[in-house]
C-alpha cells in the first residue's frame, strides 16, 4: 500500500439502530499521518462511525476498508495496528490494573514497555487497583495506557478525556503531542471538548444526524471563517459596511465585531481602508467554527425544506 | 390522583413486573393443585401462599426503594407516607386473598373457621413483613430470590411447611399473638423520619436493575473498591503465570494466542478459588444426599439460571479491542462454552464421587417422627447441563441486550422442560437412555454453534 493510500475508506455507508438512522451514506477517507478530530453533537453519529471502522459494527449499506481489509473481516494482524479508546471504557473489573495491563501486553509483541513504565509514573497510575474500582477518570487513564501502550498506526479516541480532571487532560494531551510526532501515526479523536481537541488535529471532519457535513483540513476551515473586530478612525461607523459573506455582526457607534465567511485578510484590510476604519483579524476558535458550520447548514436544509 | 394511587399504578405500568407476575401466577398454580390434588389436613398443602407473601413483601418494599434510592425522592412531597401505605395496602390484600384458601380447609367449624383465616393472615403476613424488612436492609435483594428455592427445598426436607400449617390451624391464637407485634414493628420502621433521609442515594440493586450491566457497573462504581476487596490476590500468580505464559507460546497474532487470552478471562478466578468451589461441592454433595434424586434432578436445571455469569459473552461481546478478529471471537467463544460445560458435569462428578464415602459417614438424621436419610448421589441427571446449557447461551447470545427477557426465556425453558418431564415422563422413560442423551447434546451442541457463528460473522459486537 503507498502511503498515499487511505488506511480508512468509507463509502456509502448507512447504519441503522431501529428507526434511527445513526449513519446517512457516509463518505470519508483516512490517510496516513493525518490527526482528525470528529465533531459532532451526542447522537451525531460519531461512535457508531469510529465503531464501523474497527468492525464492532457492521454497515447495512455500503462498505468499510480498514488498512485494505474489509471492516467485517479484521483480523489479529490488522487489528495489532489498531488501538481504541471508547467513552465507556468496558473493562475486565475483577483483574488489578497490573494484571490487564499485563494481559493486553500479552497480545502485542512490540508492547513499548517504557512507553508503559512513563505513562504509568506521569498519570500516577495504581497498579494494585482493581479495574472495577477505578473512578471513571482513572479508568480512562489505564483505556487509554492499554490503547497506546503497543504504539498502533491508527489510534481511535472516542471521548478519551471526557472524565479527565483538567491536569490529566493536560497530561493526555501532551502524550497525544508526542505520538503524533511518530511518522505516519494516524489518529481520528472525537471530542467535546474542542479547546483541546484543535491543539493537535491537522483534519476536521463534522457530522450531524448521522451524516458528515464538513470534511476538510483545519487550515482550510481556520481561513473560511474569520473575525474582525473593526474600529473607526474618525466618526462613527457607516451603517452600511461593504464586506461580503457576514455571518453574525455585533456593532456600537465607533466598533464592530464581525464574523465572515470567505474573505481573504488582504480584501478585509482593503475593504476596511475604503470606509475609514482598522480591522484587526482574529482566528475563529474550532468551537465557534463547528457551532457555525452545523447552524449553516441547518439553514440550508431549513431552507430546502 | 392521590400519591398512593400514583404508586399502585406501579403494580401494572412496568414491564419488568409482569415476570414476577408469572412466577407467582405459576407458584398459585401449584400452591392451588398441590391443595386440591391432596386435601389432606396437617400436612402443609395449604402454606404454600402464606410463605409466597414473603416474595410479594420483598415486591412490594423494592418498588418503593426504587423510588426512595433516587436522588430526587427526598423531596417528594408526602412520599414518607406512602411507603407504608402502599406496603400495608399490598399486605393486606394479597394476605387476605392467600388466607381465604383456608376457607376450604376440611374438618373445621364456621367459627374455628374464621380463628383460622385470621391466623393464616397473620402468618402471612409475618412472611410479608420479612420480605419487606430484608428487602430495606440488603443492598440487593435480588440475591435472596435465587436463595429462597434452596431455602424452600430445605424447609420441604425439614417439614417446615407442615409445621406450619399445623401451627395455623391448631395454634391461631399464638400465631396472631406473634404476628401483630410482628406488624407493629414495621410499622414502626416504616413510620421512621429518618427511612428517606437513610436510602436517598444509597448504593441499592433491586430486582429490574439486578439484569441491567450498565446499572450494576454504576452500583459497584458506587460502592466503591469493597467488593474487589474480597478477590484479595486473585487471580493467583500462578494462574495469571500460566495462562500468560500459554499465550506468549502461541505465535503472534494467532488464534492459539487469543483463545489462551480468552480462557484466561472465563477461568482464571474460578481456577484461583478452586478450594472454595470444592468446599461449595461438598455442601451440595450433603444437601444432595438427604434431599434424594428428585432434587437432583431439578437442580440440574440451576446451571441454566446462572448462564448470565458465565463468560462466553464477554469473549463474543466486547468493546475492549484486542488482537483478535471476529474469527477469533467465535472459535474463543466456543471453546470456553465447551470447557465451562465440561467443567459443570466434573463437578456434578465430584459431587456424586464426594457421596459416596461420604454415604458411608453420614448419619441418617431422625426429625420429628421421619427420618432423613442420606444416600450417595446418583449420576442419572448428569447430561441435563449438556444439553440445555448450548441453548441457554444461544438465548442469551441473541438476547444480550435485554437480560431481563434471557432470564424470562430461561425460566420459561426449565418449565417447559419439566411439564414435558412430567406430562410425558413415561413415554420418556421409554427411550431414556445414553443414545438419547448423546442425540439431544449432539444437536443442541450443533444449534449453538451455528447461531453462534451467525452472530460472529453478522452482527454488531457491541451494544449501541
Amino acid at each position: 500500500m503507498s502511503s498515499d493510500n487511505p488506511i480508512v475508506e468509507m463509502s456509502k455507508v448507512s447504519k441503522w439502530f431501529g428507526a434511527t438512522r445513526a449513519l446517512d451514506d457516509v463518505d470519508l477517507a483516512v490517510h496516513p499521518g493525518r490527526i482528525i478530530g470528529l465533531l459532532g453533537a451526542i447522537g451525531a453519529g460519531k461512535s457508531t462511525l469510529l465503531r464501523s471502522i474497527i468492525g464492532l459494527y457492521l454497515p447495512d449499506d455500503g462498505r468499510v476498508v480498514t488498512f485494505g481489509c474489509p471492516a467485517r473481516d479484521l483480523g489479529p494482524q490488522e487489528l495489532a495496528r489498531i488501538g481504541y479508546v471508547h467513552q465507556e471504557g468496558e473493562m475486565l473489573n475483577w483483574m488489578t490494573v497490573g494484571q490487564l495491563v499485563r494481559y493486553v501486553a500479552a497480545y502485542y509483541p512490540n508492547w513499548n514497555k517504557d512507553l508503559e513504565q512513563r505513562y504509568i509514573s506521569d498519570f500516577g497510575i495504581n497498579l494494585q487497583a482493581r479495574v472495577g474500582s477505578l473512578s471513571p477518570g482513572e479508568r480512562q487513564k489505564v483505556a487509554i495506557l492499554i490503547a497506546v501502550g503497543f504504539e498502533p498506526e491508527l489510534l481511535i479516541l472516542d471521548e478519551p478525556a471526557s472524565a479527565l480532571d483538567p491536569i490529566a487532560r493536560a497530561r493526555f494531551l501532551d502524550l497525544l503531542l508526542e505520538l503524533i510526532q511518530t511518522e505516519g501515526r494516524t489518529i481520528v479523536i472525537s471530542s467535546h471538548i474542542l479547546s483541546d481537541v484543535e491543539k493537535v488535529i491537522d483534519h476536521v471532519v463534522i457530522m450531524d444526524h448521522g451524516r458528515i457535513i464538513r470534511d476538510s483540513s483545519f487550515d482550510d476551515l481556520r481561513e473560511e471563517f474569520s473575525r474582525i473586530r473593526l474600529t473607526a478612525l474618525h466618526g462613527p461607523l457607516p451603517a452600511q459596511l461593504p464586506f461580503t459573506g457576514i455571518i453574525q455582526c455585533q456593532r456600537s457607534d465607533g466598533e464592530a465585531l464581525l464574523t465572515v465567511r470567505h474573505q481573504s485578510p488582504d480584501c478585509i484590510e482593503q475593504q476596511a481602508q475604503a470606509i475609514d476604519c482598522e480591522a484587526e483579524i482574529q482566528p475563529l476558535p474550532l468551537e465557534d467554527i463547528y457551532r457555525l458550520v452545523v447552524e449553516s447548514k441547518s439553514q440550508h436544509r431549513a431552507d430546502q425544506r | 390522583m392521590c400519591i398512593l394511587l400514583a404508586n399502585l399504578k406501579h403494580l401494572y405500568q412496568r414491564r419488568g413486573l409482569w415476570l414476577a407476575y408469572v412466577l407467582l401466577a405459576f407458584s398459585i398454580w401449584v400452591s392451588i393443585i398441590v391443595w386440591v390434588g391432596e386435601p389432606a389436613v396437617l400436612r402443609g398443602k395449604f402454606i404454600g401462599l402464606i410463605v409466597l407473601a414473603s416474595l410479594v413483601g420483598m415486591l412490594a418494599a423494592v418498588i418503593q426503594m426504587e423510588i426512595l434510592a433516587k436522588p430526587f425522592a427526598f423531596c417528594l412531597p408526602g412520599h414518607r407516607q406512602t411507603v407504608k401505605s402502599f406496603i400495608f395496602t399490598v399486605g393486606v390484600v394479597t394476605n387476605l386473598a392467600s388466607a381465604a384458601l383456608f376457607l376450604f380447609y376440611p374438618g373445621l367449624f364456621p367459627g374455628e373457621r374464621l380463628v383460622v383465616l385470621c391466623s393464616a393472615f397473620f402468618a402471612g403476613l409475618i412472611f410479608y413483613s420479612a420480605g419487606v424488612w430484608l428487602a430495606f436492609r440488603l443492598s440487593q435483594p435480588a440475591v435472596l430470590v435465587g436463595l429462597l428455592v434452596f431455602a424452600m427445598l430445605g424447609a420441604r426436607l425439614l417439614n417446615l411447611h407442615g409445621l406450619l400449617e399445623q401451627a395455623i390451624i391448631l395454634y391461631p391464637v399464638q400465631v396472631i399473638a406473634v404476628g401483630l407485634p410482628c406488624l407493629w414493628a414495621l410499622w414502626i420502621y416504616l413510620n421512621d423520619a429518618n427511612l428517606a433521609r437513610r436510602n436517598c442515594l444509597r448504593p441499592w440493586i433491586g430486582f429490574g436493575d439486578a439484569f441491567d450491566p450498565e446499572r450494576l457497573r454504576k452500583f459497584q462504581q458506587a460502592r466503591g473498591a469493597d467488593p474487589w476487596k474480597r478477590l484479595k490476590d486473585h487471580p493467583r500468580p500462578w494462574v495469571e503465570d500460566f495462562f500468560l505464559g500459554r499465550m506468549s507460546r502461541g505465535g503472534p497474532f494467532s488464534m492459539a494466542r487469543f483463545l489462551w487470552g480468552s480462557l484466561y478471562i472465563s477461568f482464571a478466578i474460578p481456577i484461583s478459588r478452586s478450594r472454595n468451589v470444592l468446599v461449595l461441592a461438598l455442601f451440595i454433595a450433603i444437601f444432595l444426599g438427604y434431599a434424594g434424586p428428585g432434587m437432583w434432578a431439578m437442580l440440574a436445571f440451576v446451571p441454566l439460571l446462572l448462564v448470565q455469569a458465565f463468560a462466553s459473552r464477554q469473549v463474543l461481546y466486547s468493546t475492549m479491542l484486542t488482537a483478535g478478529g471476529r474469527a477469533e471471537r467465535y472459535a474463543s467463544t466456543l471453546a470456553v462454552a465447551i470447557i465451562t460445560a465440561g467443567l459443570l458435569v466434573l463437578l456434578i462428578g465430584i459431587i456424586a464421587a464426594m457421596s459416596i464415602p461420604l454415604a458411608a459417614v453420614i448419619p441418617d438424621i431422625p426429625v420429628r417422627g421421619f427420618t432423613l436419610a442420606y444416600r450417595a448421589v446418583g449420576l442419572d441427571a448428569f447430561y441435563v447441563p449438556l444439553v440445555f446449557l448450548p441453548l441457554a447461551w444461544v438465548i442469551q447470545l441473541i438476547f444480550y441486550r435485554r437480560p431481563v427477557l434471557v432470564i424470562v426465556m430461561l425460566l420459561a425453558l426449565i418449565y417447559l422442560a419439566m411439564i414435558v418431564g412430567i406430562t410425558f415422563g413415561k413415554e420418556l422413560a421409554a427411550i431414556a437412555g445414553p443414545g438419547t442423551a448423546v442425540a439431544l447434546a449432539v444437536v443442541s451442541w450443533l444449534i449453538f454453534a451455528s447461531r453462534t457463528h451467525r452472530i460472529a460473522v453478522r452482527r454488531d459486537l457491541v451494544r449501541r
